[in-house]
């Protein structure tokens, strides 16, 4: 299988309202691949492992953590199993009841999200110490431009000096918190995400870009980022095995079938990838505000997605109330299995930060989208943002929702009171009540 | 296996470094004398600040404590502890 390095030109324009999870963005195409050096970190069996480091009797255990409102772990899914588990078969998004069958002695545990925000902070602390550009990407995982770090390097020094930086960042981790990661390098995006998966427990690659084509053609398709079991068998009927088999399948037929999902997983499939390292916690204009939720196995269901909607937005204008803005344009963004991610976006008469009209107008594009057919696979993630921002001093312009609903407001005020002094999770809406609530993102602040 | 607790106990805890430590608990009439926290973690709820601290006594069962700027109060959350 060659990689000819003339199919890379055959790129078509832009397409940024598409983004593979942010991995495949089209957009900064004036850049070779050649030139960056980025680093990916995922921290191993994150949740478990933070577990067996603060309760030593789980360690070298089957451990599973669970996201379940039951005192005993007797239902509710698996958030994340520790090595010794997965040898089981256990894995993040199996229900506990198949866990358990699977393995009746593991130790089951409840997921504490606030205990994995607060060691995920002190792992961006060290990142943020090695990196000038430093992008989180979940709450285990996070990527790191050294491009800039390792500009005076030529040639091999500069992969050598990226391999000792991967070096360095595992053994800061490790001697801080007690942690493992896994680092991939490459010169994307995406090949130091899929490098990063390479060797696990703890493990560090890096994948040259002259390495790229002998790497990525003999891998199963569903190695590349972006292909999920329903993509995969679809991909398995038209004879598409390999990542190399997408790679050489022509990008015109991957787009017939496909849409828009075809080229971005052709440009995978060529280890093509863009997107840049965005930053995160630093001090800017705020442009939006957001929040999205990822829904493991996913779900087609559209009551689920609604109610998911409603909680989204409940955080997103709770943010904006406390920090003080008000906001025009509700984008609703999805991702459809793990590849297909697209947003859509609705303008609003007026500018607001009460939930019941950002819900109603992301909620409408969320039926609109449900009955298009697009779905061909469930939805995995859920997001909400709010734009067109302003400032909302000066009080808030009385709104026609107002005026149908006048009570929303004096309500909304009053919840805010209270999460003000006791907490963001001391009143919820009963109907987020139950797994909405475990996420975490309510305990947010 | 974990046991959830959530029941208010006695503390004794220093200050060092900037930081509280728990020293040692008394619960259900037993006093355990904390031989090592194994790890902290803050979370700010409302006004308020709370701290939590895993700790080992003596035998290998790991508790988690909780401290609570609302009220200046101690809790036991949970016990891990071998099957």
């Amino acid at each position: 299988m060659r990689f000819a390095a003339d199919a890379f030109n055959r790129e078509g324009t832009a397409m940024t309202q598409y983004s593979m999870r942010g991995l495949l963005q089209a957009a900064d195409l004036g850049r070779t691949a050649g030139e960056r050096c980025i680093l990916h970190l995922d921290m191993d069996a994150y949740f478990a492992s933070v577990e067996q480091r603060d309760v030593p009797i789980y360690r070298g255990r089957p451990l599973v953590v669970c996201h379940t409102s039951s005192d005993f772990c007797s239902h509710g899914v698996v958030a994340t199993a520790s090595y010794e588990a997965r040898r089981w078969g256990i894995k993040a998004g199996m229900s506990v009841w198949e866990a358990r069958t699977r393995c009746p002695r593991a130790c089951f545990v409840h997921a504490d999200i606030p205990k994995y925000l607060d060691s995920a902070r002190r792992i961006l602390r060290v990142c943020e110490r090695r990196s000038h550009r430093v992008e989180v990407f979940s709450i285990d995982e996070v990527f790191l431009d050294l491009t800039r770090l390792l500009k005076a390097r030529a040639g091999d020094g500069r992969w050598e000096a990226a391999l000792e930086m991967g070096r360095a960042l595992k053994e800061d981790i490790r001697r801080e918190l007690s942690l493992t990661a896994s680092v991939g390098i490459g010169p994307n995006k995406l090949v130091a995400k899929m490098a990063s998966e390479f060797q696990k427990p703890d493990g560090l690659t890096l994948v040259l870009p002259e390495q790229l084509p002998g790497i990525l053609a003999p891998l199963a398709v569903n190695k590349l980022v972006g292909v999920g079991s329903r993509m995969r068998r679809n991909l398995g009927a038209m004879g598409i095995e390999t990542i190399g088999d997408l790679a050489r399948t022509p990008v015109e037929v991957l787009e017939w079938k496909f849409g828009v999902i075809g080229r971005l997983l052709w440009r995978g499939a060529w280890g093509r990838d863009d997107s840049l390292v965005g930053m995160s916690g630093q001090d800017h204009e705020v442009k939006s505000f957001g929040h999205s939720l990822s829904l493991r196995r996913g779900t087609g269901e559209v009551d689920l997605l609604e109610n998911t909607l409603l909680g989204l937005c409940e955080a997103v204008t709770r943010r904006m109330r406390r920090e003080g803005y008000l906001g025009r344009t509700v984008n609703l963004r999805l991702r459809v299995g793990y590849a297909m991610g697209y947003a859509r976006a609705m303008t609003l008469g007026e500018y607001t930060d009460l939930p019941s009209p950002v819900y109603s107008a992301a909620r409408d594009l969320l039926r609109r989208e449900a009955s298009s057919g697009i779905w061909l696979e469930p939805i995995t993630t859920v997001g909400v943002s709010v734009s067109q921002l302003r400032r909302g001093e000066g009080g808030r312009q009385v709104t026609l929702w107002d005026c149908l609903d006048p009570r929303e407001e004096k309500l909304t005020a009053a919840l805010d009171a209270l999460r003000d002094k006791y907490g963001e999770g001391v009143i919820t809406r009963a109907s987020l009540l139950g797994e909405f609530s475990l996420s975490g993102m309510n305990l947010a602040r | 296996m974990v046991t959830l607790i959530e029941e208010p106990v006695d503390v004794s805890a220093v200050f060092r470094g900037g930081k509280l430590s728990p020293t040692a608990f008394m619960w259900e009439g037993r006093g355990y004398r904390v031989r090592r926290v194994l790890g902290t973690y803050r979370v700010v709820k409302g006004r308020y600040l709370e701290l939590y601290y895993s700790v080992m006594s003596e035998s290998p069962e790991v508790y988690e404590l909780r401290f609570s700027t609302e009220g200046m109060s101690w809790s036991l959350v949970r016990v891990h502890t071998e099957d």
